[in-house]
């Protein structure tokens, strides 16, 4: 016989599930937003016991350092947990039109709580709508992706990131990618980081599966969003320079 | 000290929220789901709600709406850690409805207690 504590849990499990099952997802989904969901129950748990272990030792203590590894843990989890949430495979009725200025403030106020104390956060963000042709899922990975590779590479020195978001006219893009053809106004989404940067060989290679610069990742994070905004006509263009930092543009067409 | 309904069907996240929030002498009632929220929600002596969102018996959406109907002015958190149509479709439903401030699971405790004084200094 199982015990009741066991029990209780599946029974919950099973009601959480029947009420993510109202919202119309697909099999596969709802048991994996499932998981995500009582993943994060668990580390937010976590999180805030090891904050209020944090809140009691002495501000010399050597185990805030411990302390302080067990929340940069589950900070990380926590975006590995949204990942899984937005993975593009696992598809539901989607919206057809991202509101991108909104997005991306989403995006940071996610991200905060795991951005480091040495980063400043900078956002130039219109209130009002801008809206693309694009699924809002797609639009707020790039954004973590971009945003997530920009506080590694300011992770140890710190730095400024930058995310901006203005209306652009097609000239813009003429410029830096010529053989693009889209034919209508833009949306213009900066996002800039003042970290380690990188050289013309790995720029080159950025896009490429498999192939990462950082510590953590498989590399599959920025061909997955060359991949999402090809997807919409979107163009990226990168410029970096190694030791100064690296900026992104991106030029989405604004919907009719 | 105010007196503050937890709202979680998380028993390890809902007994981390009381230990830290009766630490700042708070008064701590705890409902495991939607139903018992509004059991135990007294219009009269309730300060705050903190409430998860994706629940069994009464989601923390109805939990919402309803409590607002009881005492308009009544500060609530909403915290979710996941839900349909991406992040923060739940969460941005929360604050449409009312919640004064919404947060993603894993989330700073310091900065929910931090949240939860402003909250309450305001109420006072």
């Amino acid at each position: 016989m199982k015990n009741p504590e066991e029990m209780k849990r599946k029974i919950s499990r099973t009601d959480r599930t029947q009420a993510l099952n109202k919202s119309g997802m697909t099999d596969t989904l709802r048991v994996t937003a499932g998981i995500a969901h009582d993943l994060n129950n668990i580390l937010a748990t976590i999180s805030g016991y090891a904050e209020l272990m944090n809140n009691d030792l002495d501000p010399d203590s050597p185990l805030r350092e411990n302390s302080g590894k067990i929340l940069s843990g589950t900070a990380k989890a926590r975006i590995l947990t949204q990942e899984i949430l937005s993975l593009g495979k696992l598809s539901w009725k989607r919206e057809s039109l991202s509101d991108v200025p909104a997005i991306l403030g989403e995006t940071i106020d996610f991200l905060m709580t795991s951005i480091p104390e040495n980063i400043s956060v900078v956002t130039d963000i219109p209130e009002t709508g801008l809206y693309a042709k694009a699924d809002p899922v797609k639009i707020f990975r790039v954004f973590l992706n971009l945003i997530g590779n920009a506080v590694d590479a300011m992770e140890t020195t710190g730095g400024m990131l930058k995310a901006a978001v203005r209306m652009t006219g097609r000239n813009e893009i003429k410029e830096v990618a010529p053989e693009n053809k889209i034919r209508k106004d833009l949306i213009g989404v900066t996002i800039r980081d003042t970290g380690k940067g990188m050289d013309a060989e790995m720029i080159k290679k950025i896009f490429d599966p498999l192939y990462s610069s950082g510590k953590s990742g498989t590399g599959l994070g920025l061909t997955m969003v060359k991949i999402f905004l090809d997807e919409i006509d979107a163009e990226i263009v990168v410029n970096s320079v190694a030791g100064q930092g690296t900026e992104f543009n991106i030029y989405i067409p604004l919907a009719d | 000290m105010s007196v503050i309904l937890i709202v979680e069907d998380d028993k390890d996240l809902r007994e981390m929220l009381r230990t830290a929030l009766q630490r700042k002498d708070h008064t701590v009632v705890e409902a495991e789901n939607g139903k018992e929220a509004l059991l135990y929600f007294k219009p009269d002596i309730t300060d705050l709600v903190i409430t998860d969102l994706i629940m069994p018996d009464e989601d923390g959406l109805k939990v919402i709406m309803k409590i607002k109907e009881l005492k308009k002015d009544i500060k609530i958190i909403a915290i979710s850690g996941g839900g349909k149509g991406g992040p923060g479709s739940y969460l941005t439903l929360a604050r449409a409805l009312g919640a004064d401030e919404i947060y993603y699971k894993p989330f700073s405790l310091n900065d929910l207690t931090a949240r939860i004084s402003e909250l309450l200094q305001v109420e006072q």
